[in-house]
């Protein structure tokens, strides 16, 4: 069996000992805290894992719409709008979460909350390639009514951070070939600017996840 | 005399197979079925490509490439999504086992279409010939129908591809 060889050498494992029961505990305690605020909070079961704990407020930033004009957080309030983050080089992900996302809308029709409207959002994380121009056209083609947002590289990695989405570039061959990583999530946010869920459509049929959509805007009733 | 009823018969099944190929092709083992183009939006330089891609011989078939006279790139890709993330890795080949079957799906491996060369874009409905190339040096030809849904939403006016 081993044995320290010295009492410099005891000590030292002793306090390496204590160090490592001390990091168990915090990590512990923390672990502890989660869970509290997950029990915290009472969503209806069918509705947890897709809203948040609690609505998230989020600052304002400000982006440029497929028309030219300034797309802010202030766009975001008096409506619920459905976020995603892409880019129209991605021949894969991108046109299925919005060919899904137009398959949604087209089922919730024109006016499925009453007078409060809800919009659908297409942001580029690839400003370089993705102009104004070309996002209109690639909205358009999902759905009439979407908006495509893109705009400086600093303000798309702040919102994206903010709401919990992600992206990188990885570099390709050539300076204009190159794939980004990207989140494949939709993010929710309700009238008041809150972002209040993420939606992984994984395969939900539209018109569940258009069912699921009225149920969350009934449940939260837009006031939160 | 019935050499010639069975060279006739033989000259029809070809015939037949010909006309059927254009939803189903079989070249020395492997069989495409299933092949579909996802319709893309105005200005956009990216497309996809969807398939089941049958191998029905004892060896062991290995997509090298693909092309397509309407684009200028071609490549094999897989979607990789990792919590919540999605990200597209290049893949130089693509094995099918004997026997055995790979499907190409949105979310999956697909093949990736670079740079239209034509100034009218495809509509739903619309076919377009792909080509796959395999390691041996097979060339299979694929006759795919332009679609803007994903699977289980038939284009419309397509009809059923199995015709056998």
């Amino acid at each position: 069996m081993w044995a320290p060889r010295s009492k410099k050498t005891l000590a030292i494992v002793l306090v390496a000992m204590a160090v490592t029961l001390i990091a168990a505990l915090v990590t512990l305690a923390h672990i502890a805290r989660d869970r509290s605020d997950v029990v915290r909070v009472h969503h209806p079961a069918d509705l947890v894992g897709v809203l948040l704990p609690e609505p998230k407020t989020l600052d304002d930033f400000e982006l440029t719409d497929h028309q030219g004009g300034v797309f802010n957080l202030a766009r975001l309030r008096g409506q619920w709008s459905i976020l995603f983050f892409g880019y129209t080089h991605c021949p894969d992900v991108c046109p299925m979460a919005m060919g899904f996302l137009g398959e949604v809308f087209s089922r919730l029709g024109d006016n499925p909350f009453g007078t409060t409207k809800i919009q659908g959002i297409f942001i580029s994380v690839d400003p370089k390639r993705d102009t104004p121009e070309l996002l209109k056209g690639y909205v358009a083609f999902f759905n009439p009514g979407f908006l495509g947002v893109t705009g400086k590289e600093a303000v798309l990695k702040g919102l994206t951070h903010q709401v919990g989405a992600y992206y990188a570039t990885n570099q390709g061959g050539s300076a204009d070939a190159y794939e980004i990583t990207h989140s494949s999530a939709f993010f929710l946010i309700a009238p008041t600017g809150k972002l209040v869920g993420i939606i992984s459509p994984n395969n939900t049929p539209p018109e569940m996840a258009a069912e699921k959509i009225k149920r969350i805007v009934n449940y939260m009733g837009g006031a939160k | 005399m019935k050499i010639f009823h069975g060279s006739a018969a033989l000259a029809a099944g070809a015939l037949a197979l010909l006309l059927a190929g254009s939803a189903f092709s079989e070249t020395g083992g492997v069989v495409v079925d299933k092949a579909w183009v996802r319709a893309y939006p105005p200005g956009i330089q990216v497309t996809a490509a969807y398939m089941v891609v049958k191998n029905t011989s004892d060896q062991p078939a290995v997509l090298v490439g693909i092309s397509c006279s309407d684009f200028a790139k071609t490549e094999i890709h897989e979607t990789v999504q990792h919590q919540g993330q999605a990200h597209m890795q290049a893949v130089k080949e693509l094995a099918i086992p004997a026997h055995g079957e790979v499907v190409l799906k949105p979310g999956g491996h697909h093949l990736m279409l670079i740079a239209p060369q034509k100034d009218t874009r495809p509509h739903a409905g619309d076919r377009m010939t792909l080509t796959l190339t395999f390691k041996d040096g097979k060339n299979v030809p694929v006759q795919a129908v332009v679609r803007k849904d994903a699977e289980g939403k038939p284009a419309a006016g397509e009809h059923s591809q199995h015709a056998h």
